[in-house]
């Protein structure tokens, strides 16, 4: 028998829940509308026509921002992780310190790094285009990856290194054969946080973008201005969609590995 | 034989003004199985890293036969360690756990695969051959890090705390398991251990450590039977210290005036002036207790009257703690084969006689005379 209560955190998380989805579900639910008023009008897919015909502009914003989203993400993840390694696993003077400045750009606010970043492009005159969206991105993505690759370091052992070379692998074999396996999970969830983050940004972007470079975040924006157009919602919708479906396949990906 | 000898000469290990390893000879002969023993600290896990080459000594030599140890690397030694916590490779089974330092020797898959079975079948864990290493228990953990150390061939096996995180009655099984492995493979093991009990019943030998340096080298029996001093008496089983002056010295045995327990005759192992102080060591075990001044005493003997102030029951022994004089407690061991017909029962408080063999008493520390 078991006694029926009223939990009260279950309460507080039911209603948490309620807050963070009650937006995202108005907005899915309004990109089906007719109208493009915020009364509803009717079920329609007038705005998803309108997004997949007629906006070139927002597919090429959104081509922008996956082109930087990969390849700062695999830049980012590239060092990241061989930093992570570097700092766990070897032994070196001021690792300490080095540790700890790798950390730093989590906490500075994102509109120092995008004016600091604006201010050395002009410098060393690099012309602002997607490239210094790219090195933004990769810049500011490497403490993430940095961060999880160092936690799941750091679930192991670090004896199974010694077994490595005791069992006669080089220091190179070592890396590849023991390391960079038992590092995948965060290898991959560092990419992953990467690409989100990529995708995500809008204060930083917004610093370093030159003309013609916009990215999806910059282009909605600039859409907004001339007010809300139901075809953002459609593009919401879809990346809302493409982002489940993105967590689900990670969870699944997961279950694979020990 | 295909072990190999192992010769730790003069190594110190030094950090600041602490020395970690205090001038360490060991001789290790081939196919030996050779324990390293004394409490947490004590430099023993040192040493053994020292020959597996994670640790290097500050000076000294380690040869393996007639090659300089010290100048290999560890992934070019011809020995194997077994880690405390295992060390299995987690993303790997267990399968290519053992086949791991085969494949860096580009063995063929053919080789390999009749390599891992044996070694698999020397742990008798077949059944767990496609496993990860997460599904696996403590004590098959073991026995997969074993297996993965002997595929190699190493000349020496170095066994870091093998069983300390097993369980009791584990770790008995696993410590007559490594006894038969080192049987059927014949190599040289070194094994590293705190606790008395496993260094004794599978050493061919034992060196007996503290702070850093080797107290005493010799076969279980010798350690625990004729230890070399105070501390070796201590460590290794229970005993009763009693400390006199030497008021006779006689061609075998000495007499002992001790203040508390009052006089003793003891063996002589080790040299001794008339008027120098000394500590007697008499295991438990080695003291008879009976209820009835005993009969049939053998030639040499000490007798006491005492009183049996506490006694710990256990089945098929019991503990008694006999106090003399009311100054001393001695620790008394009875073992039972039949004990309630043969032997009276001792009760709480009750007055008892205990004696023993003045060949069972040992001299393991004589104090500098002062003046």
């Amino acid at each position: 028998m078991r006694k029926k209560s009223f939990s009260f955190s279950l309460f507080v998380f039911v209603l948490t829940m309620i807050f963070f989805y009650t937006p995202i579900i108005i907005l899915f639910v309004f990109s089906f509308n007719s109208s493009k008023t915020m009364n509803w009008q009717g079920f329609s897919l007038v705005w998803y026509k309108k997004l997949f015909t007629d906006s070139a502009d927002i597919w090429r914003s959104f081509g922008n921002s996956i082109i930087v989203a990969l390849s700062s993400s695999a830049v980012a993840t590239f060092i990241g992780t061989l930093g992570a390694i570097g700092i766990r696993w070897y032994k070196f003077r001021s690792k300490r310190f080095i540790e700890i400045i790798s950390y730093l750009p989590l906490v500075l606010p994102d509109i120092i790094i995008g004016v600091s970043l604006l201010i050395m492009f002009s410098l060393v005159k690099i012309k602002l285009s997607l490239f210094t969206i790219f090195l933004a991105h990769a810049t500011f993505n490497i403490p993430y990856v940095l961060f999880i690759v160092l936690s799941r370091l750091d679930e192991f052992d670090s004896t199974i290194l010694e077994a490595a070379k005791d069992l006669g692998a080089s220091e190179i074999q070592t890396l590849l054969k023991v390391i960079i396996p038992i590092s995948v999970p965060g290898i991959i969830a560092g990419f992953l946080m990467s690409m989100t983050l990529s995708l995500d940004d809008f204060v930083i972007t917004f610093f370093v973008s030159g003309p013609g470079s916009s990215t999806l975040p910059l282009h909605i924006y600039s859409m907004i201005r001339f007010g809300v157009s139901p075809v953002i919602n459609a593009i919401s919708a879809v990346m809302i969609i493409g982002t489940i479906l993105l967590a689900v396949l990670t969870r699944r990906f997961y279950k694979y590995m020990f | 034989m295909n072990g190999s000898n192992i010769k730790v000469k003069n190594v110190n290990k030094i950090f600041d003004d602490f020395y970690a390893l205090n001038d360490v000879n060991i001789d290790i002969k081939a196919g030996e199985f050779y324990s390293l023993l004394g409490p947490s600290g004590c430099g023993k896990t040192t040493i053994l890293r020292m020959i597996g080459g994670f640790d290097e000594p500050s000076d000294g030599i380690i040869y393996l036969d007639n090659t300089n140890l010290l100048e290999l690397p560890p992934n070019k030694r011809p020995v194997n360690t077994i880690f405390q916590s295992y060390a299995l490779f987690p993303h790997l089974n267990v399968y290519e756990n053992i086949a791991f330092p085969l494949r860096l020797k580009k063995y063929s898959e053919q080789e390999i695969k009749e390599k891992v079975q044996k070694n698999l079948s020397l742990v008798k864990l077949e059944e767990h051959i496609y496993k990860m290493p997460s599904q696996l228990s403590g004590g098959q953990k073991q026995r997969i890090a074993i297996a993965r150390a002997l595929v190699n061939q190493p000349k020496v096996l170095l066994l870091d705390e093998p069983l300390s995180a097993l369980d009791a009655q584990l770790r008995q099984h696993m410590l007559l398991e490594l006894d038969s492995i080192h049987d059927e493979v014949g190599i040289t093991f070194i094994f590293v251990t705190h606790d008395q009990q496993e260094a004794l019943s599978v050493s061919d030998r034992i060196a007996v450590m503290n702070e850093g340096r080797v107290l005493q080298i010799g076969s279980p029996f010798e350690i625990y039977e004729t230890p070399a001093d105070k501390f070796v008496a201590n460590f290794i089983g229970e005993t009763n210290f009693i400390k006199g002056k030497v008021t006779e010295v006689m061609d075998k045995y000495a007499k002992i005036s001790s203040e508390n327990v009052g006089d003793i005759y003891v063996y002589l192992d080790k040299k001794v002036e008339k008027g120098s102080t000394v500590h007697v060591t008499v295991r438990p075990e080695k003291i008879r207790i009976t209820k009835e001044k005993p009969q049939n005493l053998p030639e040499t003997f000490n007798l006491f009257r005492g009183k049996a102030n506490k006694l710990i029951y256990k089945g098929f022994q019991t503990n008694f703690f006999v106090d003399v004089n009311e100054k001393f407690t001695f620790k008394v061991l009875k073992q039972h084969a039949r004990y309630i017909l043969d032997e009276g029962i001792i009760n709480w408080y009750e007055d008892v006689y205990i004696w023993w063999n003045v060949d069972d008493g040992f001299i393991v520390e004589v104090e500098q005379n002062e003046g």
